[in-house]
C-alpha cells in the first residue's frame, strides 16, 4: 500500500513538473539563454515545493520528468547526458534540502519554516542545482561558457521559484482565513 | 497484548499522510509570511504621515501624544491602529530616559525605506 502511495506521488509530481515545463515554455520561449538555460524557469518552484513535501519521491518524480524532458527537448538523442541532467534536476534540490537542514537548521518536518527562511532555501535550491547541471553539461561538451550558462540558470530558477511562491501567496491572500480568533 | 502486524503498516501509512500533511501546512504558513513591503490602510498612512512631520521637525511623539493628533477618529482607533503599525514593522517604541511610563513613537528602518520610496516616487512625477 506505501509502495502504492509513492508511486502516486512520483507519478503526479512528474506529470505536475512535466506540464510547468510545457507552460514554461509556451509563456517564455522567447527568454530563452541558450540550450536548456532560460531567464525565467518556473518549474523550479514546483520542484521546491515538491522537494520539502515530499522529498525523496518528488526528487525521483521530478528526476523522471526532467530525463522525459531532456528526452524529447533536448541534449538530441545522447542517452548518458540525457540521464544525467536529469537525475540532477531531481536530486540537486533533494541535497539542497540536506543543506538547508544541516546549516539553516531546517526541521525536516518543516516545523520551524518560516517566510523569510523559505527565501534562504529558495536561493539554496536556485544556486545548487545550476552549478551541478552546467558542471555536467560542460563535462558532457553541451555547455561553452560555464560561468554565465551557470549564472543565467541560478536567475531564471530563482525568479521562477519566487514567480510561484509569491503567485500562491497572492492566491492564498485571496482565500479567507478562518474566522475563529482566540480571544475568550 | 501485542497489535497485529497489520496495526503497525495502518499505523506507519497513517503517520506518512499526516506528515506530508503537516509539511503541506508549514509550507503553506510559510509563503503566507513571505516578506512584503507592508500594506497601509488610509488612517495608517495618514497617521505615519503626521509622525513624519513632527519627526522631520525633531519632535518626541509619545503614544498619548500620538492618540489625540487625529481630529477625526477616537484615541481607542488610533492606538489599534499604532499597534498594527508596530506589528507591520513600521513603528517602534523606545522608554523615556528617566520616567518609564512615557513610551516615545520612533520610525524603525521599514519606516524610512518607506519614505525613501515615497520620496523617490514624488521626484519622478514631477519630473515627467
Amino acid at each position: 500500500m506505501k509502495i502504492k502511495n509513492n508511486i502516486f506521488v512520483i507519478a503526479s509530481t512528474a506529470v505536475a513538473y512535466f506540464l510547468a515545463f510545457k507552460l514554461n515554455s509556451y509563456l517564455f520561449s522567447s527568454l530563452g539563454y541558450s540550450h536548456g538555460v532560460a531567464w525565467i524557469f518556473l518549474p523550479s518552484g514546483l520542484r521546491l515545493a515538491f522537494i520539502l513535501l515530499f522529498v525523496e519521491s518528488g526528487a525521483i518524480g521530478v528526476a523522471l520528468a526532467s530525463i522525459i524532458i531532456s528526452y524529447l527537448y533536448q541534449f538530441e538523442g545522447d542517452l548518458v547526458t540525457i540521464m544525467g541532467a536529469g537525475l540532477i534536476s531531481g536530486f540537486a534540490p533533494w541535497l539542497a534540502r540536506l543543506i538547508c537542514i544541516d546549516k539553516l537548521k531546517l526541521d525536516v518536518n518543516l516545523s520551524n519554516l518560516k517566510g523569510a527562511t523559505l527565501l534562504k532555501i529558495s536561493v539554496i535550491f536556485a544556486v545548487l542545482s545550476p552549478i551541478l547541471h552546467q558542471l555536467w553539461l560542460t563535462w558532457r561538451g553541451h555547455t561553452t561558457n560555464f560561468v554565465s550558462s551557470t549564472a543565467v540558470m541560478a536567475v531564471g530558477d530563482l525568479v521562477g521559484t519566487l514567480v510561484v511562491l509569491y503567485t500562491a501567496k497572492l492566491l492564498l491572500s485571496l482565500v479567507p482565513t478562518s474566522g475563529y480568533k482566540n480571544k475568550p | 497484548m501485542r497489535p497485529p502486524i497489520g496495526y503497525y503498516c495502518a499505523m506507519s501509512k497513517k503517520q506518512d499522510s499526516s506528515t506530508t500533511y503537516t509539511r503541506f501546512l508549514q509550507l503553506v504558513q510559510a509563503i503566507r509570511d513571505l516578506p512584503t513591503f507592508p500594506l497601509l490602510d488610509p488612517l495608517e498612512e495618514r497617521l505615519l504621515n503626521q509622525l513624519a512631520s513632527q519627526w522631520h521637525e525633531g519632535a518626541n511623539v509619545s503614544v498619548l501624544q500620538a492618540m489625540e493628533m487625529s481630529a477625526d477618529a477616537s484615541a481607542a482607533t488610533v492606538h489599534r491602529r499604532l499597534k498594527t503599525l508596530r506589528k507591520k514593522g513600521m513603528l517602534a517604541l523606545t522608554g523615556h530616559e528617566t520616567d518609564s511610563r512615557i513610551r516615545y513613537l520612533v520610525p524603525t528602518k521599514l519606516t524610512l525605506q518607506y519614505f525613501d520610496k515615497m520620496g523617490q516616487c514624488l521626484n519622478l512625477a514631477l519630473r515627467d
